[in-house]
Order: C-alpha cells, then structure tokens, then sequence
C-alpha cells in the first residue's frame, strides 16, 4: 500500500473526537502503518465544531490533508454535514443521526433533515452508515462511549488495514483503565452493527 | 513660563533652536494630539518630559505609565476610541510592548496612533543596540525615519496623518542622534482635534481566533495601500546625478553621507529614504537601475541593504525566485493549496477537485461549558454596566462576546484589557470595565492595575477567578497555590494583590449567586475610581467528579419563553419536540437558569 488515505473526524467538542483520532491511530501503527492525527486544542474545542484529521499509509509526511477525504466519521448529524463537502466521490460517510443543536438552531435557524440531504448521499456516498450511535451507545454502554462504538461501525465495514485485535490492543493504551470494559463494550456493539443502516 | 512653552504656543513659520526630541513634541502638538503615554528611556525621554509640561495648557492627557506594553495599551485603547494618540519609548522598550503591538496592528484604530521607538545606536545608555527598524515588519505597521530635527516635526505630523488615513499604528523611528542633536525647526500650524467616541465593532476590535484570521488578511491589504503611499511619499528624496555609483540611505545615517561626499567634492546621486515600511520597491529600482553600483549606507543592520537586494534579484531574470507571489501570506499550507498555486510551475496541471458545495448547516461556535461561571458572571456584568464598554482579554472568558452574551468590546492581547479601558475612558470620559481571568491577571494585569490606580483611571476590574489556568488545560498559577513539581508553593491571594496596587474598594463574590454578585457589582460602579470586583468559583470541569444537583424543566410550569436560552445559551438547555429540556448528562447543576427563570419553571431534580 502506497497511497497515503485520509479520515475525517468530526463533531462536538467535548464528545471525545480527539480520543477516537489516538484510538485508531494507535491502531494503525500495531499494523506497522505510519500515521498523523491532526488534532485542534484550545478555544477551537469547548462545545464547538472540531475536525480532527487522520492520515494513514506505508509514510505519510503531512500533518493534515484539509479534506480530500476517502472516510468521513461524524459523531453528530450536524457536523456531518457540514464537512460533507470534504468528502472524495464514493468515500465512506459514518454519520450519527444524533442532533445537537447549537444556539442558532435553537433560535429558529433549520438544521436539513435526512430525507432533504439524503439525494447527495445517494449520488456523492460509496458507502453510508447511519444510525442513532448515541442511543445505542447509551444504551448497551455509556453515552460517553459513542465515540468507541462508532470505531467498532467502522472497523466492521471490512476497509481499513486493521483487525479488531489491533483496535483492542490500542483501546487498552489509550482507554483510562476504569473505562476500559465500558469501551471494551461499546466497541464490540459497534462491530455487531447493533441498529447500525449499512447502504 | 515654562522653558518649553514655545512649543506649545510657537506660531506657524517661526523658528526656533529644538533639540530633535523637542521637535517630535512639537510635531504631536502640531498633529492635534489627544493622548501621550510613555515610559522614559534614554534616548526618547524629552519628547514625553516635553509634552508632560504642555499637557495641561495643551489641553491633552499625558500619563508616564508603569511600563511601555500599558502605554501603548492606554494610547492605543484611546485612539480606538477615535483619539490621536502617541507612546514613546526607547528601542528595548518595544520589546516590553510587543505582544500589544503585534495585535494591534490587527484590529488598528480609529484616530491615529504613533508609537515612537527611539533606537540607541553605540549603545550610549542602553543595554544593546537592537534595530527596531525590523520591528516593523513583524507587525505589519508603516514605519518612517527622519533625519535631522526639522523632519522629525515634520515627519511625527506626516506620521499622524498616515496612521489615520490607514487607521493602523505608525512606527517614527528614531535614533540618539536624531533625538539628542539641537537644529533649527521651522513650525507649523496646529491642526484641530478629532472628534471622539468608542464605536462597537467586535468583529474588528476583539480578536478571537476567527476574526483574528479576518483581520489579517484586512492587515496585508492596508499594507498594500500603504505601499502605495510609500511610493509616492515627500518624505523619501531623489537626488540624481551623472555619477556611476548612486547611495540608498535613511534616517541619520543621510547626515553623514551627505557631509562626507561633500568633503570629497563629488556630486553623488542619493535617495533618501523616509518612508522605510512598507519600502518603495518601484521608487528604489527606478532610482538605482541608471547605475553601476549602489553603496546602501545605514547604521546597524543591512535592513535597506536586504531591500535593495531584493529589489535587483526581482528585476534580474536569469534565476526568478518565487514565494509569497504564488503561495498565500494568511492561514496555513495545505497539499491542495501548494498544487493548486506551484503545479503550473513544475508543467503539471492540477485538475481542480470536483468536490460538493457545502451543505448549509447553522453554526456551530465555541461556548461556555454548561454551568461555567463565566456565564453567570457575564450576565451579571450585562445587568449592572448595560450598554457600557467592557474590554475583555485572553481566555475562556473571550467566549462571553459571542451571542448570547455579548460582553466584551475589545480584545488585544494578555493583559490589555486593562490599559486599554483607561485608554478608553480617558478618550470617551465613560466608565469602562475591564475583563480578565485570573492566571492573565497574574501574567499582565499587574502594571495595568498600578498604572490605573496611579494615573486615577475611571474603570472597574473585573477578574474571574476560576481558580486555574482553565482554556490551555488547567495549569496552576500563583492563585492556586500549587507548583509545577505538584507540591504546595505559597498561594497569592487576588485581592491582596489588587488592594497592594492601591485599590481601594475591592469585593470577592460568587457568580453563582446572582442576586448578592449584581448587589456588589453595582456598588463598585456606581463610582468615579479604580474599583475591582472578583467573581470566586472553580472552573466547572475541575469540579466534574464531584456529586451534584442537577436541574429539570417543570413542563407544566414551563411557557417556552426561551428566555433561558436567550439569556444563557448553556448547551445543556436544548429543544426536544418542541420542549425546553435540560439533558442530564451536560446539566452541571450551576442553578443559574433556575434563577433567570420568569417562570419558576426550573426547578431541582
């Protein structure tokens, strides 16, 4: 493998973007791949938009591929859709229907619904899964997990380099160890697809 | 009488025997100056002595402040507040002033602003021979060099007069020889002064990251105009001649070159340069190209010599050297960016990528966390000062201007708020409140706080305590108590700190109590001097693990005013089918919405 691939991770600040970006990248050197995970700290971070950027392959030398992504993993509905547009055509969208809904929805300003986006989906996606990833999450783990639960939807799609070995062993270096069992569960529920679309 | 009286009232076309220092006071009388501010240093010193004497038959406000970063902060709060303002100080001290210049630039004025550097070159009374000249660069700021005491009058009012047209700060940068040489000075007249007022404009005045970016690409093309001016600047002087050699030079070094020439009894072409920065690029290479060699002649670093380098390699086509023409001056590079602006000069071409227009989504900006005390605090300071100006400063607390909030009118840069709500105050005679969190306080609120008392400033301070360093992720500070090693050092008490600066009439109260913390505010406003108020509660996210009350929404209480999400815009207060919920998992248990409430609608869980 010598192209180097691109993922992005969005979402609310505060969800644990940034600890999903070490997951899988801790994943990705196990498997003997270079990686950078572009992270964004500070103001840019408390309850805001945050995109994290992965970068995977054989050698990768820049830090961050601002967008061109071939995955895009979004931990909340809106924040998907607003780095939709980074996308490559026919990548892989991982979108949780969760809203949260900042300030300005709250106020009146529309977030698009499913049914009015899903057009571009259906010309722009190679692969969409979707799903209440926070429901499920809460329900089988914690709501704090969804981010490990998304890992397991996409490590179940079959298109990263990487085994589910490689995502536990990274799981018990990143994970603080009185969450472990927690994410232990939250991360097989993803694998299983539990109320996870796969189109 | 004073001995400098015929500064002030020297009429237009008299002369008089000026020391260069004396006729850059001169020059600020002259320019309709509304504010002086300075910390003495050697070689600049006489030009504030001078306008401190002036001051009060002058009609102006003079301060020595406690150091060079709050005099720019005072002079330049004054001139965003539309003043025509000036800070002097020698060349070690722009380094003190730096981190308020360098932003500065960003956000500009509104009036004029001329910050003097007095360079020290020989080192006479100083402790290095530093060439603030490259200072102007760094900030992106205008930057002029008389040469003799007459263009020191005269180029301190061309200064002025730059600054306002392209509303950014000016650097009249001298040396000893300019500001400690005597020579006659032809005066002018004096110009009427601005009209005042602080206009509110938080994209332009308070620099969070997102307007910072803005900004900066306003910076690069006041820049360009200011090229422009430079190109056809008075100031800079041609002297042509049939020689082979031709000489770049400025500032005092002009003085030299010129008496030294005339000893060898040759006729030598010269350009004079006054305008420095932006350098006249056009102006230079239309002068030198006539030449076989160029002699650039300056005092301590190649600075012209760099730009005269420069300016030939640009015009020599033998090897084209590219940069900034392709690749952008703001924001960061990025793969798409290098192909899209480099491929065609490697013969590739880049197919643009047909990437999908962006959904429109709302906005998602930082906020407060739910139950952070800034937010409560925030809206305290609404009810007790209304619609008055709040500077703000560095950290979480800067996310109190974004709506819902909305405090917070100016944001410079650590520390800055404080000497430029005296700027502000001073210009508008209004009461300003400065903002700042507590580790900023101890970083650079001190010499703000001295100056304000000192100089009888008409602000209140407000310092947020939370207890740590909270927006770079919870580092100890003098308040805490705690060491970098993890032990126990001494804790520096806020209030005992604000109360040894002079300041009188100081209360701690919690934000979380809105009723008793509006109580306090409003007392230490209702007054004409220094008075400080500090808002004592730990930052939320260090208080997580603890147990806590959580709040609900009554439904049937509830009549979906909005007014909690109007007035708090907590993100744990959000809109479910329709009803006002609260989610329990974000609820930090503040109780600040159960007493916005007009209702009683929220209530304990």
């Amino acid at each position: 493998m010598s192209a180097v691939r691109n993922i992005g991770l969005c979402g609310v600040g505060g969800q644990g973007i940034l600890f999903l970006g070490q997951l899988l990248a801790n994943a990705f050197m196990r498997r003997g791949l270079d990686v950078r995970v572009a992270e964004i700290h500070g103001m840019a971070q408390r309850g805001g938009s945050v995109l994290v950027e992965l970068r995977y392959g054989t050698r990768v030398h820049a830090p961050a591929s601002h967008g061109d992504y071939d995955i895009l993993v979004a931990l909340e509905y809106i924040e998907g859709l607003r780095q939709l547009h980074k996308l490559k055509r026919d990548g892989v969208l991982i979108l949780n229907l969760d809203v949260i809904r900042p300030l300005a929805a709250l106020l009146g300003e529309d977030v698009p619904a499913l049914s009015q986006i899903y057009p571009i989906l259906k010309q722009r996606v190679g692969k969409l899964a979707i799903g209440n990833f926070t429901k499920t999450a809460t329900r089988v783990a914690s709501p704090r997990a969804t981010n490990v639960f998304v890992a397991g939807v996409l490590l179940s799609l079959g298109i990263l380099p990487i085994s589910v070995e490689d995502v536990e062993g990274a799981l018990r270096v990143v994970s603080p160890p009185r969450f472990l069992e927690v994410n232990l569960r939250a991360l097989h529920a993803g694998l299983a697809r539990e109320e996870v679309e796969v189109r | 009488m004073s001995k400098f009286d015929h500064i002030l009232y020297g009429r237009e076309g008299e002369r008089y025997l000026l020391l260069g220092n004396e006729a850059i006071a001169r020059g600020c009388i002259e320019g309709g100056v509304d504010v002086v501010t300075a910390y003495p240093g050697t070689p600049s010193s006489e030009i504030a002595d001078t306008l401190s004497q002036l001051a009060s038959k002058g009609g102006f406000y003079m301060e020595y402040s406690t150091n060079e970063k709050v005099a720019v902060e005072v002079a330049g709060g004054a001139a965003i507040a539309g003043a025509r303002a000036v800070t002097t100080m020698k060349h070690v001290g722009v380094n003190v002033a730096a981190d308020t210049l360098a932003t500065l630039a960003y956000v500009g004025i509104r009036g004029a602003f001329v910050v003097v550097s007095a360079d020290d070159p020989n080192a006479w009374s100083s402790q290095n021979e530093q060439d603030n000249r490259l200072y102007a660069p760094l900030f992106s700021i205008p930057c002029i060099e008389p040469s003799d005491p007459q263009e020191a009058k005269d180029f301190t009012l061309y200064a002025f007069e730059l600054s306002e047209k392209l509303e950014l700060p000016v650097m009249l940068r001298t040396t000893t020889r300019i500001s400690h040489t005597r020579g006659p000075v032809v005066f002018g007249p004096i110009k009427e002064r601005r009209a005042k007022g602080f206009v509110r404009d938080r994209a332009r005045f308070v620099m969070i990251p997102a307007h910072a970016r803005t900004r900066h690409k306003v910076l690069l093309q006041k820049l360009e105009e200011a090229q422009q001016i430079a190109e056809n600047a008075p100031i800079n002087k041609v002297h042509i001649t049939d020689s082979k050699v031709c000489i770049v030079t400025s500032g005092v070094s002009y003085g030299y070159v010129a008496d030294a020439i005339k000893q060898l009894g040759e006729d030598i072409a010269i350009l004079k340069l006054g305008f420095i920065y932006p350098p006249p690029v056009q102006l230079i290479w239309d002068f030198i190209k006539r030449f076989e060699e160029v002699i650039v002649i300056e005092e301590l670093e190649p600075y012209l010599e760099r730009i005269v380098k420069q300016v030939i390699a640009e015009h020599q086509d033998r090897i084209v050297v590219h940069g900034k023409n392709l690749l952008p001056r703001c924001g960061e590079l990025s793969i798409p960016t290098l192909l899209k602006n480099i491929a065609h000069k490697l013969g590739k071409k880049v197919e643009e990528s047909k990437q999908l227009l962006p959904i429109k989504v709302p906005k998602r900006p930082p906020v407060l966390c739910p139950g952070c005390p800034h937010r409560a605090s925030a809206l305290v300071l609404k009810r007790v000062i209304g619609d008055a100006v709040a500077t703000t400063d560095i950290g979480c607390y800067a996310l109190q201007v974004l709506p819902p909030l909305e405090l917070g009118d100016v944001l410079v840069c650590m520390g800055a708020s404080i000497g430029i709500a005296c700027g502000i105050a001073v210009a508008t005679g209004q009461r300003v409140a400065a903002v700042i969190g507590d580790s900023t306080y101890f970083h650079a609120g001190l010499p703000g706080t001295v100056n304000a008392v000192y100089n009888k400033h008409n602000i209140m301070i407000v310092i947020l305590d939370n207890g740590t360093t909270a927006m770079t992720g919870h580092q100890p500070h003098p308040g805490t108590g705690i060491r970098g090693l993890g032990d126990r050092g001494v804790r520096v008490l806020l209030e005992d700190v604000v109360r040894g600066c002079g300041v009188r009439n100081v209360k701690v109260v919690d934000p979380y109590n809105l009723k008793e913390a509006e109580k306090a505010v409003r007392s230490l406003w209702e007054r004409d001097e220094v008075t400080c108020v500090i808002f004592r509660r730990r930052c939320v996210l260090l208080e997580r693990e603890k147990p806590r009350t959580i709040y609900r929404i009554d439904q049937e209480k509830c009549t979906k005013c909005m007014s909690c999400i109007r007035l708090l815009g907590c993100p744990a207060i959000q809109l479910v089918d329709g009803s006002v919920v609260i989610r329990r998992e974000l609820c930090a248990g503040c109780g600040v919405c159960a007493q916005v409430c007009p209702s009683k609608a929220i209530v304990k869980t």
